[in-house]
């Protein structure tokens, strides 16, 4: 129904919607008096308030830069500048656009560096002349050198420069997946580079990811050293200066300093590295800015406090239960918060400090306390942080349960005073749906932090069961107002997730409840569920429902509840499934769905795992998961996260054949797997997921080589797992894991060689040396404490008992 | 070809005011170059997904092209709105061609919601939301501004108030009820074209 009265419609829609929707049959009802059209026009544009709320909130740019792509650039190749030619573009960064081109006179290749349109002020050149001597003269292994400059027939500017084959530092990091230690190594080289930089008089002023790549051995090179100021207009008096300046740089990385137009120096360098830590560390950048504009970007960098990086790592990715080996323990932990907590937290922010004088006082200083991090050593940035000090005070009493109560009750008094304040303010329901996510916030923040930081302390249990019991009461009230509200919802199925998660998720810290696990998942899925019914599009609750179903497969299989687990699984492969159909380009998708097979498998019957008996399913899941990965590899080869999983499911299937006898075929497999492991774990020797994978292959290949009676090849292949579980620990001496995997690979070498309950070689001697060695690792005094769990207390024993065996066959067979 | 400078830009920006009636079409050939240069940065750059929904396409090119040229606030909202009226029709006209392309010129309406829809979608999208845009504009002229002005120029409501010359309350209640007034027709089943 339309009306010709397009103003007085216009004027009680825009008035209703100042108004709570349940005032405006009121409101509606006075204004517009019985003129039952005009209502009905209003009401029918009313009805669409819920679904318009987020409608084209976000504007159309990421379509946009899509769709202009069309790939001209500025120059092109073959064309020759000053001696150089041109090959090819490689890319553009935030000054201009960078090419491959050949010195011709010395044949080597080189970059070129285009100053963009509208940077080139007549003066850069000039200023490139007055500083080129300094600049050619950075002579650093982390630098990429500066070899000249000039200025096209057009008049732009550019700069010739080393040519670095490698990726942007983040990029590298997530492609390998390096864990934190690795990153921060890395990082430490960039910081050597900087500080010798800083050494002879010049600051980089730009420095974030883009300017930063890694090559393939591992090796970072800082590019643009010293650019940044000769783009710098210092004529321009300061404001506008701000302007020009935030329009080059990636505004994200600038300092409060840089953004006021203030003198730079090297503090400025040292703030853009906490940037970029604070990046490498939780993937995400300090601040959100929600604005390009330059006054408001200004104000965001000066004025607002970053997050903990642990926090805004937390939020980080929910999907987090990545997949094991065989050999039963869990991955180097990845961007674990926990890991972020504390120490690195502190690091980061005061290099992240508003006022120059404030952060670190040298690059040097940074890298050092990042040292002191890494080794276990007390750094200059540790500061009492809330976790810190409730770990303290806890730690302090050691009666433990009666305090650590106290410190949760604190925790839930502060919640409660917020819901109330939240209710307080209600009567304009925008204000207190944020109320409400702040009260989402602080719950999720401080209940999971005061939950980590105590669970490693004696006597805490109570008080951590305390804290999930009140987290839990809290949700399901909470759960009671969230009727109808489908955002808040969804924030009650990620927090259910969490607390499941921490009462009794296997694979990580929890509190060993797995029923209440069970129950909170429970809660989380029908929610989920509903969601996704009365909105099918809705995609985020339908992963949701994919993700807590893995979850309660993880927790019912920790039960012995296999049945409930397969159906569990079977679930979240559906979802799994549906996401990747709809999608078929979409590698991750298809990844993700071979992972949820990978899954399906282990609980049907994988005997490594808990499992329901089920060796034809499991098999039959497994070749399913192959054929996805085999057809992702075929289409891209170079693809890590494809290459991993198909090692992985060579391997599962390879242990499913081998128990089935089937161990030619077993073999065969294997064989495959170690095919793409070993080449893998040389493309990426720091990842040490990757390493290990090719060390279990080989150990895979020893195992079916010892049962075949293959006993030269079986020695082989355990020489060869050794001795890359030896360079891991070599790499990383605090890794217990990897110790653990040394001693164990050291024991199986022994087998071979000389015990005699097994196919051997008969060379006992060197056996029982095998043995020692195996020993050695465990009980050595660099070994960390962590080593005294179960699985080394078995392992010591098992070693002890082949040496024993050794030694009676011995004395047997040499009568003295 | 020609760069344009900072004083180029600026000194059209200022016959525009002064009363150049050719001063628009000067204008967007320069801004054109400059908002697909841009988007191809974007694309080659730090694309991490943040950067990318949150900068506005023609604040970038303002200051690139202006950047601390002093002109006055009519100038600057000439600017935007002539780099809005540029990214929309940029945009829809590739949408166009790839719906035609995809869909055999069929235009299909769909939720226009971020989160739900792949790429490919979006384009049709974008031209059903062009047309509502279009029918919108012939009763609601200047709230159709205002989506032109944010969804396409990415521009904030303070800005847009410059722009338009309206205050900041206006223009956040034109866009309100832009919003209902577009679902609504979005929301009509091919059948309902009236």
């Amino acid at each position: 129904m339309r009306t010709d009265r397009p103003e007085q419609v216009a004027e009680l829609v825009e008035s209703a919607l100042e108004r709570e929707p349940s005032e405006w049959g009121a409101f509606l009802s006075e204004s517009c008096g019985g003129d039952e059209a005009l209502r009905a026009e209003v009401e029918s544009l009313l009805r669409h308030e819920e679904r318009a709320r987020d409608f084209i909130e976000s504007p159309a740019f990421q379509m946009a830069a899509e769709l202009l792509d069309d790939g001209r650039t500025e120059l092109q190749a073959g064309q020759t500048l000053d001696g150089y030619e041109i090959k090819r573009p490689l890319g553009e960064g935030g000054m201009g656009e960078v090419y491959l081109a050949r010195d011709v006179e010395l044949g080597r290749e080189v970059a070129v560096k285009l100053v963009k349109r509208g940077l080139g002020t007549a003066d850069v050149l000039r200023r490139f002349r007055h500083e080129e001597q300094i600049l050619a003269s950075l002579n650093h292994p982390h630098i990429a050198r500066l070899f000249g400059g000039g200025k096209t027939t057009e008049g732009l500017p550019y700069f010739v420069m080393e040519y670095v084959e490698g990726q942007p530092i983040d990029k590298f990091c997530d492609a390998r997946q390096l864990p934190t230690a690795a990153r921060l190594q890395l990082f430490r080289k960039v910081c050597a580079a900087v500080s010798y930089a800083h050494s002879h008089l010049v600051v980089h002023r730009d420095i974030k990811p883009s300017n930063i790549l890694v090559t393939p051995a591992g090796e970072p090179k800082l590019l643009d050293f010293g650019i940044a100021k000769l783009l710098d207009p210092e004529c321009a008096e300061a404001a506008s200066h701000t302007v020009t300046m935030l329009g080059v740089m990636t505004p994200e990385y600038a300092s409060p300093e840089q953004a006021r137009g203030e003198p730079v120096t090297t503090a400025t360098d040292i703030y853009s590295l906490g940037v970029l830590l604070y990046e490498l560390l939780t993937g995400h950048r300090p601040y959100h800015l929600q604005s390009r504009r330059p006054e408001e970007i200004a104000r965001v960098i000066c004025e607002q406090e970053p997050e903990r990086p642990s926090k805004a790592s937390a939020d980080f990715g929910m999907r987090n239960a990545e997949l094991k080996t065989d050999s039963a323990n869990p991955q180097t932990p990845f961007r674990n918060p926990k890991s972020l907590r504390g120490d690195l937290d502190n690091i980061v922010l005061l290099a992240l400090r508003k006022e120059p004088a404030r952060r670190y006082a040298t690059v040097e200083q940074f890298s050092e306390d990042i040292r002191r991090y890494l080794e276990g050593l007390p750094v200059i940035a540790r500061k009492a942080t809330f976790a810190y000090r409730a770990a303290k005070f806890v730690g302090r009493n050691k009666v433990g349960v009666a305090s650590a109560s106290l410190v949760a009750l604190a925790v839930i008094a502060g919640l409660t005073t917020t819901i109330w304040q939240a209710r307080v303010a209600r009567g304009e329901r925008a204000r207190a749906e944020r109320r409400f996510n702040d009260v989402r916030k602080l719950a999720n923040s401080n209940l999971f932090e005061l939950h980590d930081a105590i669970a490693n302390l004696p006597g805490s249990t109570p008080a951590r069961e305390l804290l999930v019991k009140r987290a839990v009461e809290y949700l399901d009230s909470l759960a009671q107002e969230a009727q109808g509200d489908a955002s808040l919802q969804r924030e009650l199925v990620a927090a259910y997730l969490k607390v499941g998660n921490v009462q009794g998720n296997p694979n990580n810290a929890n509190l060993g409840d797995t029923p209440g696990a069970l129950d909170s998942y429970r809660k989380a899925l029908l929610i989920a569920e509903r969601l996704t019914a009365a909105d099918p599009a809705d995609a985020q609750s339908r992963r949701f429902v994919g993700v807590i179903s893995e979850k309660m497969c993880d927790a019912q299989a920790a039960t012995g509840d296999t049945a409930g687990a397969v159906e569990s699984q079977r679930r979240s492969l559906s979802i799994f499934k549906a996401i990747a159909d709809a999608a078929p380009a979409d590698a991750a998708a298809r990844q993700s769905l071979a992972i949820s097979y990978v899954k399906l498998g282990d609980v049907l019957g994988n005997a490594n795992f808990t499992n329901s008996g089920d060796e034809a399913g499991a098999m039959q899941s497994y070749l399913s998961s192959a054929q996805i990965l085999e057809s992702l590899y075929a289409a891209d080869p170079a693809n890590p996260r494809t290459r991993r999983l198909l090692g992985l499911i060579y391997e599962r299937l390879g242990t499913m054949l081998e128990a089935a006898g089937r161990v030619d075929e077993a073999l065969e497999t294997y064989r495959k797997s170690r095919a793409i492991r070993e080449p893998f774990a040389a493309d990426f020797p720091h990842d040490t997921d990757a390493v290990r994978d090719a060390a279990i292959a080989h150990e895979k290949i020893g195992d079916v080589m010892t049962a075949k009676g293959d006993l030269q090849e079986a020695l082989e292949s355990r020489r060869k797992s050794l001795e890359i579980f030896r360079s891991l620990v070599e790499a990383d001496p605090q890794n217990a894991q990897a110790r653990q995997s040394l001693a164990i690979s050291y024991l199986h070498l022994g087998e071979v060689l000389g015990d005699p309950d097994s196919p051997n070689l008969g060379r006992r001697a060197e056996a029982l040396q095998q043995y020692r060695l195996a020993l050695d690792t465990l009980k050595a005094a660099d070994a960390p404490e962590i080593l005294n769990n179960a699985k080394t207390r078995e392992t010591l024993r098992r070693i002890q008992e082949r040496m024993d065996a050794v030694q009676s066959s011995s004395t047997l067979r040499r009568p003295e | 070809m020609t760069t344009p400078s900072p004083q180029d830009v600026t000194r059209i920006l200022k016959d525009w005011s002064d009363g150049d009636k050719d001063a628009p079409l000067k204008l967007m050939p320069l801004v054109y170059d400059e908002l697909r240069r841009l988007a191809r940065d974007y694309l080659r750059r730090e694309r991490s997904d943040h950067t990318l929904q949150a900068t506005a396409l023609v604040h970038e090119a303002y200051v690139r092209m202006v950047g601390s040229q002093k002109v006055g606030w009519q100038n600057r909202a000439h600017f935007y709105g002539v780099a809005a009226r540029l990214m929309r029709g940029i945009l829809v006209d590739h949408a166009r061609a790839h719906t035609a392309l995809k869909r055999g010129g069929l235009a299909q309406k769909l939720t226009l919601d971020e989160a739900r829809i792949l790429p490919h979608e979006r384009a049709a999208d974008l031209v059903a939301l062009d047309d509502a845009l279009k029918l919108l504009a012939q009763t609601y002229p200047r709230k159709s501004e205002v989506v032109e002005l944010k969804f396409f120029g990415g521009l904030e409501a303070k800005e847009i108030a410059e722009v338009l010359g309206v205050v900041e309350k206006t223009v956040l209640r034109d866009w309100n009820f832009a919003k209902l007034w577009l679902c609504r027709e979005l929301s009509k089943e091919s059948a309902g074209a009236d």
